[in-house]
């Protein structure tokens, strides 16, 4: 279980304070979604969770399973299973997509539950089978010259591989076409049980049509201003954040205005 | 044993009159050649000189020997084919007298082999050249030859013990049309280890030199292709790791005499752990070379804040009608492409190994034998002492 609270962060760069008391509970087996303007903070928010160097707890707790993360490195937070599909995954060319996934699952195991190179190639092409990824993306060097889609594709089939037990997908819909869409969706879906849980960031209510979400959140300005089931997405769709703000009585301002 | 001086040692085994003379001029006058405050350390004790038994057999393997290729001693051949020897022995591309290092090294000058390819010989299979000189020794020299639209690839490994100094001088000219690639491995083990390797090429050759700097000391290389002929192509490929306070320094240099000649200078390199690395590269385009082309690309990975990487390219351009260009950067990891590694479970040192990798591999997929290729990487990842 995830349980944020009180959460304060600021821009290591500029010192602005982005997050701004925010608080969340993701129970194990569930899935969240965060949906929320532009520029608001949520993928602060995940980057903060992974410990990236640009951003800085000023206050409040992100704690993983009952172990409080502020002392723990990236690496350490994700061997306690935590995932964070990033909205900008990174290319990084000479290191090899398969080389690069092998050493991620074996990263989160011990030497003795490794899998071997022939186990791993027999998983590794089930799930790209499942995810519709040509067999030739495993020799490509990671994410190098990937188009936007193949890239959250990736993100997903890493996922799948890593098995981890909280899965923060950052607009993890984000540029898909419809096909990718339910591919990747059901690559979710293959994930879901007890010991999964997942918050997804996204701002359509598009993918919720193929994961079906246990709860969804609002963020503004920095924090979490609503939270109810998958009708709250869809209320947003309809009427935008500016009529949700205003229903709230929330004095903040949005981007596009 | 009884030592020898050079002249008794020379003709002890039966050195033609003209090389043990130029040997003795050699020794007389090296001191008084320059010699860089780069090149100092690299000069080396005289060593004690005993009999050396010679072999005057052409060990090239059957099927090449048919094909009229000497692979043979040097001194053997200094015997066998004078002419040959004389013309080129530290004439064309490694001078004798340019020099301290180099006159030294003629003077003292103690294993060596002799590869001659004759005209149209085609090798399919690379020759591996390692055992064609005494590692044990300080003073080495590799003397190739190929003639016009002879093609081959070369390869080279240090082995076994070498001294406290050392140096290995191999030099290469290639006739008309002749292909040549050479792929060198260096893993000498001595504590301050010269290397150098000069080459000249005729009309259309092309001449591609790949070498791995994976040794843990000292180590001054120095590379110098001549494209003289028209239409002549040289690449020269550097890839480095330097650890543990160890001195590396490159200097690469295609001069571009001929019309059209194209010439590219690649150097990759590691640095970490106190170690320091100065890539200095040079492009010179002659008055006659009309539409040259001269590249070079030196790119050093600093891993920690203790080591030092430095490149400097240099372009010397005599003639107006060339395309020539350089780009060097001197970076540390990148932390976007660290974190992304760490963010899946990566821990950091193994995370750092995986982007070095990636940053050698493009050079190091060039070697044309896995054998070569492991021996690298394992290099590598032994040698990984960064936190
Ligand atoms: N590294 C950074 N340097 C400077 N400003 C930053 C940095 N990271 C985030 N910000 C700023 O912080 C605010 C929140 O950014 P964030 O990326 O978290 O928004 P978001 O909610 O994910 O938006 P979107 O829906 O557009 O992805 C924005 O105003 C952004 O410009
Ligand atoms: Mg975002």
């Amino acid at each position: 279980m995830l349980k944020i609270t009180d959460l304060h962060v600021k821009i290591i760069e500029n010192n602005q304070e982005v997050i701004k008391g925010l608080n969340l509970e993701i129970p194990d087996g569930e899935i969240h979604v965060i949906m929320g303007p532009n520029g608001t903070g949520k993928s602060t928010l995940s980057q903060t969770i992974m410990n990236s160097g640009k951003y800085e707890i000023t206050h409040g707790q992100i704690n993983f399973n009952g172990t409080d993360l502020a002392k723990l490195s990236t690496d350490e937070r994700a061997r306690l299973g935590i995932f964070l599909a990033m909205q900008y995954p990174t290319e990084i060319p000479g290191i090899k997509n398969a080389d690069f996934i092998r050493a991620a699952v074996n990263a989160m195991r011990p030497k003795s539950a490794q899998p071997t190179v022939l186990e791993f190639m027999q998983s590794l092409s089930k799930a790209m089978d499942i995810l519709d990824i040509k067999l030739d993306y495993t020799d490509r060097y990671l994410n190098e010259g990937f188009s936007g889609g193949e890239k959250k594709r990736n993100e997903i089939l890493q996922m799948m591989m890593v098995k981890p037990q909280l899965a923060i997908l950052d607009e993890i819909d984000s540029g898909l076409d419809i096909d990718a869409l339910k591919v990747v969706s059901k690559g979710i879906n293959t994930m879901r049980g007890n010991h999964f849980s997942s918050l997804i960031i996204t701002h359509y209510d598009r993918i919720l049509r193929y994961v079906k979400p246990d709860v969804v959140h609002v963020m503004m300005d920095g924090k979490i201003v609503a939270s109810g089931g998958i009708e709250l997405a869809k209320s947003l769709e309809q009427g935008g954040y500016a009529q949700l703000r205003d229903k709230l009585g929330l004095n903040i301002k949005l981007v596009d205005e | 044993m009884t030592e020898l001086t050079i002249s008794e040692f020379a003709k002890s085994h039966g050195e033609p009159a003209w090389l043990v003379a130029k040997r003795e001029v050699a020794s007389d006058i090296y001191c008084s050649l320059p010699l860089s405050a780069q090149q100092r350390p690299y000069q080396m004790t005289n060593p004690k000189l005993t009999a050396v038994t010679v072999n005057n057999d052409n060990l090239a393997p059957q099927h090449l020997k048919q094909q009229g290729v000497i692979m043979m001693d040097l001194f053997a051949a200094a015997q066998e084919y004078p002419t040959l020897i004389q013309e080129n022995l530290m004439e064309k591309t490694i001078p004798w007298r340019d020099n301290a290092l180099n006159a030294r090294h003629l003077a003292y000058l103690t294993t060596g082999a002799f590869i001659f390819l004759p005209s149209n010989t085609i090798c399919n299979e690379p020759i591996n050249l390692t055992n064609f000189i005494d590692h044990t020794q300080l003073e080495k020299h590799l003397l190739i030859i190929a003639g016009a639209n002879a093609e081959a690839t070369f390869t080279f490994n240090d082995c076994g013990t070498t001294p406290k100094k050392d140096c290995l001088m191999v030099e290469v000219l290639l006739g008309d049309n002749a292909h040549i690639k050479y792929f060198d491995e260096n893993n000498a083990k001595s504590e301050y280890h010269h290397r150098v390797l000069n080459a000249y090429l005729a009309r259309n050759a092309t001449l591609h030199t790949f070498v791995g700097l994976f040794n843990a000391h000292n180590t001054l290389y120095d590379s110098s292709f001549s494209l003289d002929g028209e239409q002549s192509e040289g690449y020269l490929n550097v890839v480095s790791l330097g650890m543990n306070t160890q001195q590396q320094n490159v200097n690469a240099e295609i001069i571009n005499h001929g019309r059209n000649t194209h010439g590219e200078i690649q150097a990759r390199g590691i640095v970490a752990e106190r170690a320091k690395t100065n890539f200095h590269t040079n492009g010179v385009i002659t008055k006659n070379g009309y539409g040259a082309y001269s590249d070079q690309a030196s790119r050093l990975l600093t891993l920690d804040s203790t080591s030092q990487g430095q490149v400097d390219p240099i372009l010397l351009i005599d003639n107006y009608d060339v395309v020539a260009g350089h780009a060097a950067s001197v970076g540390k990891v990148n932390a976007d492409q660290l974190y992304y590694l760490n963010s899946r479970g990566i821990p950091l040192r193994q995370a750092k190994l995986l982007l070095t990798r990636g940053f050698l591999l493009p050079l190091i997929d060039a070697f044309p034998n896995e054998q070569m290729r492991k021996q690298m990487l394992d290099k590598l990842e032994g040698r990984f002492n960064v936190r």
